[in-house]
């Protein structure tokens, strides 16, 4: 008897390979446009195309492509003065005698991407727009400290400040996105996102928007005719993959051309591939084990306040095994609450060392002494544990808790790792509702925002402070270094800031990142920064298909 | 049939009420919310986020909150994302179009296969190559979907790079490319996912199918065509087919309540921009309008086509339409 069903099976068969035969389908017109299109692979969407209004780093990374700032930082990126910067849309800039004012001069050049022109008018609105409590920026703290910006003429915009500060340029240059006007002046400010601008944003840079299908891909083309030169890509595209480990296959497979972190299995892959490279770029972020200076844990009041015990349990965790078996070369030991990649590190600092045996002769001195039934330490009926509040989401984390546990465990601390939800990490951190946490921070590249998370809290500052430590003489070390224009003292008071802040055993410093991207071999990076690795993207050179 | 169908209308109301009402209490109850709770949102001062909580009326006392998502529902007006600040109504209809165009595919795909292998197994049931199929139909319906996603990627997208690896098209191929380009693109990006779902639920129209034309093969009708000189695959198609096929709808129509909510999964594990993606970023993002909408409209579809099913089979089977007497 013959197979009367195969002809169907082999017609399924057909038409499924006949689609997967057509490959990446492309008429001469597609073709070409794709030859030069640079596809960034991410797990996130932008959340928003509005620069105010944005909070994520992939929406970050859209608007710095489809506007402009006043003046482009140079790599690395130094915040003192404007030596460390070069012209964007202010060609050039002038401080007053009193330094409390400068005006900066814009491109005549320059154009929205409606074609009209850009002007100080729209510096002005810029700021305003940022500064409305209306709004709610979560950037609108930035800009602490500006009076003011007027328009001296239709090309001159004057920003004005209450007082002189070494960061005053990177302040405004770095941080005020300009928009334009006469599109946004007329959107309600308690409904921007609601607005067509929302939708398809206008802006100055070397990108201009074309589509965004939300939660799927967003696309930005060439502004062949920008003042400041046509991009090197023809298009841009993010494509938003279901996760972090699709997004890697993605770029592996050749179907996407970036992704910012190579993580595990992938970054393996990416080094033995020989069409994409894993390229390496300085990080901002450092990984922390927080002590909550004010939680009752177990029983004993503000347990974490004391310094003795903080570095105990310093001194009891091997940071270097931790790195080594956590992230194995994707992370180094964190030196403090900053990375290398920060200006005015000094890599040579003073750290509590790992030594098991101070760690047990303090905890004994401090009369937690163990008990052979349990093997924990009590003191006065009390046993010496915590939780560790971590991200559930976060494999590397979820390790790096294990690993903490059992170290802290041969010492007589018991550590129950509470592994929650990402959200409801973030709202128990805000809350203060947790003993000690797992957390990872990503600094600003101004040294002084260090005050945001460790400076004692102020009731009108922006708070990220989650374990209420208070260290006066890092606050005033940091004021003092943070007001300072001699770069030398700076380096110094930093320094000192960061010495006491380590000596005190704050937090555990276990980590700081290696960022490691994924780029494919027609791709040539440059000018990739440790807060940007996007800031050079349009100057990214992307060989077209076939060619070497 | 008029107070079958009363009943069915009352009951489908209540199962969609507890639904949202469930749904929109366990999201509120969530710790964190759409202002405070992401660590993105550190940077931003109490006040401001104060503020944006009252725009968004999270600050109102829960009741009234929820009495204001209801009337808005029953005027068909979902609010505004707290995210995005769009219409949750046209978020979720976007979403809806692409989920079922994904169950549509799923769904052929699983009736093809079943049938095809189901059928050739009841016809020839000493075919070994027909007993491999469908038992390594039968394996692949143990499979979790989420493992054989992960698996069909692998293999077919990754190693082999035939397909995407998700998504549901190539954004410059659907800006530039001529139509048949375009619509080359949306079948590669749906190939996988679709096939995953057909691959599982096909195994359950297979058994259904197989044992149906099991019991027909040696029937007097089936004979009598062969004797009349129909070729073997005629009998099979024109006689034997058509008269074993309705305990399979059965099985399908059972399927689609199923598959509105059983994509859930493959949408994520393929970055297919349907509701689950939605649901999934909403629930992260504790955005609490656009959760609820997608809980009402679930439900909707789970209610209305477990409905249709039932005045199906109502209509069908002549024993459902027998009125109960009372004894005396």
């Amino acid at each position: 008897m013959r197979l009367s069903t195969s002809p169907g099976l082999a017609a399924a068969l057909c038409t499924s390979l006949g689609l997967a035969a057509c490959g990446s389908p492309a008429s001469d017109d597609a073709r070409s446009a794709r030859s030069s299109v640079l596809t960034i692979a991410t797990a996130v969407d932008a959340d928003a195309l509005i620069p105010p209004l944005v909070t994520t780093t992939q929406g970050k990374q859209a608007v710095d492509m489809l506007f402009d700032v006043l003046a482009a930082p140079k790599a690395p990126l130094t915040t003192i003065g404007d030596g460390g910067f070069g012209p964007q849309l202010a060609t050039r800039w002038q401080w007053a005698p009193d330094s409390l004012s400068i005006a900066f001069s814009i491109d005549p050049r320059a154009r929205w991407h409606d074609g009209k022109p850009v002007r100080a008018s729209d510096v002005r609105f810029s700021f305003a727009l940022y500064t409305d409590p209306t709004v709610a920026s979560m950037h609108a703290s930035d800009f602490t400290g500006i009076d003011s910006v007027t328009v001296r003429d239709s090309l001159t915009a004057v920003v004005w400040w209450h007082q002189r500060h070494p960061e005053q340029f990177f302040q405004i240059a770095y941080n005020l996105t300009v928009m334009p006007e006469h599109l946004l002046g007329a959107v309600p400010r308690d409904s921007l996102l609601q607005s067509a601008f929302a939708e398809h944003p206008i802006g100055s840079g070397r990108y201009r928007f074309t589509q965004w299908n939300r939660q799927r891909d967003l696309m930005f083309e060439a502004d062949t005719g920008n003042y400041r030169g046509a991009p090197g890509a023809s298009r841009l595209v993010w494509v938003v993959a279901a996760d972090p480990t699709a997004a890697s296959l993605s770029v592996l497979a050749g179907q996407a051309d970036v992704l910012e972190f190579l993580r595990g299995d992938a970054f393996t892959k990416a080094r033995q591939s020989t069409q994409v490279h894993a390229v390496e770029y300085p990080s901002l972020d450092y990984a922390y084990l927080l002590f909550n200076h004010q939680r009752t844990v177990g029983g004993s009041r503000q347990l974490f306040a004391d310094h003795a015990l903080r570095v105990a349990i310093t001194e009891a965790i091997d940071r270097a095994a931790v790195v080594t078996n956590a992230l194995d070369s994707l992370g180094r030991v964190a030196l403090g609450p900053f990375t290398r990649a920060t200006d005015v590190v000094d890599t040579t600092m003073r750290q509590i060392a790992f030594d098991t045996a101070a760690a047990a002769r303090t905890l004994d001195s401090l009369g937690w002494t163990r008990d052979p039934a349990d093997g924990l330490r009590h003191r006065a009926g009390r046993t010496l544990a915590f939780k560790l509040l971590l991200p559930a989401s976060s494999a590397t984390r979820q390790r790096v808790g294990v690993l903490l546990q059992s170290q802290l465990k041969a010492l007589g601390i018991g550590m129950e790792i509470d592994a929650v939800e990402s959200q409801v990490f973030g709202a128990r951190l805000a809350k203060g509702d947790f003993d000690a946490a797992l957390n990872i921070w990503r600094t600003d590249p101004s040294p002084a925002s260090i005050r945001q998370v460790w400076a004692t809290q102020r009731a009108d500052a922006v708070e990220a402070n989650f374990g209420h430590y208070s260290n006066p003489a890092f606050d005033a070390a940091v004021d003092s270094a943070a007001s300072t224009f001699d770069p030398g003292r700076r380096r110094a008071l930093y320094r000192r800031a960061y010495q006491s802040i380590v000596d005190d055993a704050a937090a555990v410093w276990l980590f700081e990142t290696r960022n490691f991207a994924a780029i494919n071999a027609r791709v040539s990076p440059v000018g990739m920064r440790a807060d940007a690795w996007w800031a050079a993207l349009p100057n990214w050179r992307v060989a077209e298909a076939g060619t070497p | 049939m008029g107070s079958f169908l009363v009943r069915r209308l009352l009951h489908t109301l209540a199962v969609m009420a507890v639904a949202v009402t469930l749904g929109f209490l366990l999201v509120h109850l969530a710790p964190g919310d759409a202002m405070t709770g992401d660590m993105t949102k550190a940077g931003r001062t109490s006040d401001a986020s104060a503020r944006l909580r009252a725009r968004a009326g999270l600050d109102l006392p829960l009741s009234t909150q929820y009495l204001r998502f209801v009337r808005g529902a029953v005027r068909g007006d979902l609010g505004r994302s707290l995210t995005t600040e769009q219409p949750v109504a046209r978020i979720l209809a976007a979403a809806l179009r692409n989920s079922l165009v994904l169950a549509a595919a799923g769904l052929s795909a699983a009736i093809a296969l079943g049938l095809a292998i189901g059928s050739a197994q009841g016809w020839y049931p000493e075919r070994r190559v027909f007993r491999w199929l469908g038992r390594a139909l039968t394996t692949l319906y143990a499979i979790p979907e989420f493992v054989l996603a992960i698996a069909l990627i692998g293999a077919l997208a990754y190693a082999a790079g035939w397909f995407p690896v998700g998504g549901m098209t190539d954004p410059v191929t659907s800006l530039l490319g001529s139509p048949s380009e375009r619509l080359v693109d949306r079948l590669r990006h749906l190939f996988l996912p679709a096939l995953t779902l057909g691959l599982g639920w096909g195994a359950a129209v297979a058994r259904q199918q197989r044992a149906a034309l099991a019991g027909a093969v040696g029937a007097d009708f089936v004979r009598t065509a062969r004797a009349k000189g129909r070729s073997d695959l005629a009998a099979l198609l024109r006689h034997a087919l058509p008269a074993t096929i309705a305990p399979v709808i059965a099985v399908v129509g059972l399927m689609i309540p199923a598959m509105v909510g059983g994509a859930f999964i493959i949408e994520v594990v393929f970055a297919w921009p349907g509701l689950a993606v939605e649901v999934v970023h909403a629930v992260a993002a504790r955005d609490v309008p656009v959760v609820s909408g997608a809980i009402l409209v679930i439900a909707l579809l789970v209610a209305l086509s477990s409905l249709l099913v039932d005045l199906l089979i109502h209509a069908a089977d002549p024993r459902y339409r027998v009125v109960p007497t009372r004894e005396a």
